[in-house]
């Protein structure tokens, strides 16, 4: 039988039971479109998350070498020179969009009412990312670099302390040679960062501020924000060179090291989400082997003429394996089309939810890209062809003359 | 009472019995008050209740000593009575700092601040001594004594705290058997642990009769060769104007100034 003929007996088969063609359609197409959108979720998720975790601690960060080790004692400052001669460094690279401070800040605040612990920092409000990339002001305003004795401080602490915008707070920290020290801050604005825990915590003011506060000129890191990810890795290879050229005992952590959680929550949905397809997938399988063996069953005296007339069994097989292909093509092309039209819907509503633990509403949308299509491709084929494969061999090996008395 | 509440009652009483501290037996109760009395009489701040008898100001000396530096503190009390008391304290800046204790809520204030800031007594001020330590440990009024045991010649008398808000569970008192003197303190955590320790050494004499030791704090949490040295320098009778003790910047301000001149 030519290749032609043959295709076209395929494809005419499609019509010849035609609920039985629109059930495993159906079952192809929906299975397509629920791994394809659930992929484009994923997607979506993973890169709000990248760019939320990169807009908060910049691409890369510069420290102190030793600043990240956990058992580290006292403070580990960038001096002004360590500072500037980075600053300058930076600079030179085109990569490089802003180059943020920061310094930490460990303490006490409160009133003379009550008082609670506080993890906060000084920024620069003059420059955009870093802090300023995961917070939601709740009252009051965010800071302003002119506004030196300004504070802005989480939302749980100003219901602990029953403070308002406006209201005067006092911050008791530790200066960098240990001395104890105190100053008032006017509280300029009540935040949330989206995390709960990190609220009941949570303070940020001018990075002068702090210094004061601190006693100090120096910081704890450099924030390095990028005009897009690009090459992080040649970049990175080419920064650590440089500094270490410079000989000031610094080092670089992009922000994949610095937000090991992404990795961490990454692997843990990919691993449910992957469970969730092998399930879908021995769904298809087995709905797509009762339909087609039914379908070929169904077919045997047909068959049986096919080979009576001529058709070898490698041609028997091969009508029935390329009908199953067709059916998957067609099947994909319909599931893909639904899921791209589910999820630009879906988009379209700008819809929202508060993950647990979250304050803060993020965005429920859909990435479709082509990259998501290729996943639930190979599953709705590879699915569809593992099912009839069996049903389609028992079909082509049965004897002529066995098939063509079979009633 | 029907035959159910009186088992309820026995069945009470007993679960009573089971969860109450083990009294001390009257030998061992009476060795604990004769020396826990001697210690605050010795000082001649207190009676044998603990209680101190009248307005006093201590002038203490703080030197935190580190592997290569070493800072130095003064710090004035002023007394009302054991649960009121005011501290000044001048760090190695010169810069004073002003404490507020009424009970157990305690303030800390500086000249530059609008309002004062209300911290725990656990609060350092200064190296490895917080504000218990300075303003003293009272075994009589927060403390109960659960168990005395001996080694060699020395007694130690476990305390537990009485008040929820005091910062430690309890602690453990080594007094040496000959001369009554505390040796050494340890001071517990929430779970049981020792976090803190004081070595009392040096007992001298100062202005007439007043026998203080020297304290030798260090923590065993932070693991650092750090340690804290409190020391007598003066202590005697002053009249303390009652406007200071209010927990505002008004009142801590007058009093800054005023012990300011005094010191």
């Amino acid at each position: 039988m030519k290749a032609g003929a043959l295709v076209r007996h395929s494809f005419l088969n499609l019509f010849r039971n035609k609920r039985r063609t629109i059930m495993i359609l159906f079952i192809l197409g929906a299975s397509m479109a629920i791994i394809f959108v659930t992929n484009c979720y994923l997607a979506q998720m993973y890169r709000g998350m990248r760019m939320g975790y990169i807009s908060q601690t910049g691409a890369l960060q510069i420290a102190r070498k030793g600043f990240w080790d956990l058992r580290r004692e006292g403070d580990l400052l960038m001096d002004g020179a360590a500072i500037a001669a980075v600053t300058e460094l930076l600079r030179g690279q085109s990569e490089v969009a802003r180059v943020n401070e920061e310094l930490s800040l460990q303490g006490m605040i409160g009133t003379e009412k009550r008082s609670t612990i506080v993890n906060g920092m000084g920024v620069q409000p003059d420059k955009q990312g870093g802090y300023a990339g995961y917070i939601l002001v709740d009252k009051g305003s965010t800071l302003d670099a002119q506004d030196l004795e300004g504070i802005l401080i989480g939302k749980p602490i100003a219901e602990k302390l029953g403070l308002d915008v406006g209201e005067y707070v006092t911050i008791m920290t530790t200066t960098v040679d240990g001395t104890m020290n105190l100053v008032s801050a006017r509280i300029a604005g009540i935040v949330t960062t989206g995390i709960d825990q990190a609220d009941a915590y949570f303070s940020a003011a001018n990075l002068s501020f702090i210094q004061e506060l601190r006693n100090t000129k120096g910081i704890d890191r450099l924030l390095v924000f990028l005009r897009d990810e690009g090459d992080l890795k040649a970049l990175r290879i080419r920064l650590e060179a440089r500094i270490a050229s410079l000989g000031l005992g610094l080092e670089i952590k992009t922000w994949e090291d610095l937000n090991p959680f992404y990795f961490e929550l990454k692997s843990l949905y990919d691993g449910i989400f992957l469970f969730i397809k092998a399930i879908i997938s021995v769904l298809v399988f087995l709905a797509v082997m009762e339909i087609i063996s039914m379908s070929f069953f169904e077919r045997f005296r047909e068959l049986g003429t096919l080979r009576a007339i001529g058709n070898t069994r490698g041609e028997i097989l091969l009508i029935l394996l390329v009908e199953v292909m067709l059916y998957s093509t067609v099947g994909a092309a319909l599931g893909a089309g639904i899921g791209v039209g589910i999820a630009s819907i879906l988009n379209g509503f700008n819809l929202s939810w508060t993950p647990p633990g979250s304050s803060i509403p993020v965005p429920f949308g859909f990435f479709i890209r082509a990259e998501s299509i290729t996943v639930p491709l190979l599953i709705i084929f590879v699915a569809s062809i593992l099912a009839a494969i069996v049903p389609a061999i028992r079909s082509a090996r049965n004897q002529v003359a066995e098939v063509l008395k079979y009633e | 009472m029907s035959r159910r509440g009186a088992l309820l009652a026995v069945l009470l009483s007993a679960l009573a019995a089971l969860g109450a501290e083990p009294s001390l037996a009257p030998d061992r109760a009476d060795l604990v008050k004769r020396l826990v009395g001697r210690f605050y009489e010795q000082e001649n701040l207190a009676g044998s209740s603990g209680k101190i008898l009248r307005d006093v100001v201590l002038v203490q000396r703080i030197v935190t000593s580190e592997a290569e530096s070493r800072k130095a503190s003064i710090v004035v009390i002023f007394c009302k009575n054991p649960k009121v008391s005011l501290v000044f304290l001048t760090d190695e800046t010169g810069r004073a700092t002003a404490f507020l204790q009424r009970g157990t809520d305690t303030w800390i204030y500086r000249e530059s601040l609008r309002i004062p800031l209300k911290v725990s007594l656990s609060q350092s001020v200064f190296g490895d001594a917080n504000l218990g330590d300075i303003l003293g440990l009272n075994l009589v009024e927060d403390f109960t004594c659960t168990s005395v045991a001996e080694e060699e010649n020395s007694y130690i008398f476990q305390f537990k705290r009485i008040s929820t808000t005091y910062p430690y569970s309890g602690v453990d008192v080594v007094a040496d058997q000959e001369s009554g003197d505390f040796s050494a303190i340890h001071y517990r955590s929430y779970a049981g642990g020792i976090i803190r320790q004081a070595a009392l050494s040096d007992y001298a004499s100062l202005n007439g009769g007043h026998r203080v030791p020297t304290w030798t704090i260090s923590s065993l949490h932070l693991n650092t060769a750090r340690s804290t040295k409190i020391s007598y320098e003066d202590i005697k009778p002053l009249s303390i104007p009652e406007a200071f003790f209010q927990p505002n910047a008004n009142s801590l301000s007058q009093f800054l100034r005023w012990a300011g001149n005094y010191k």
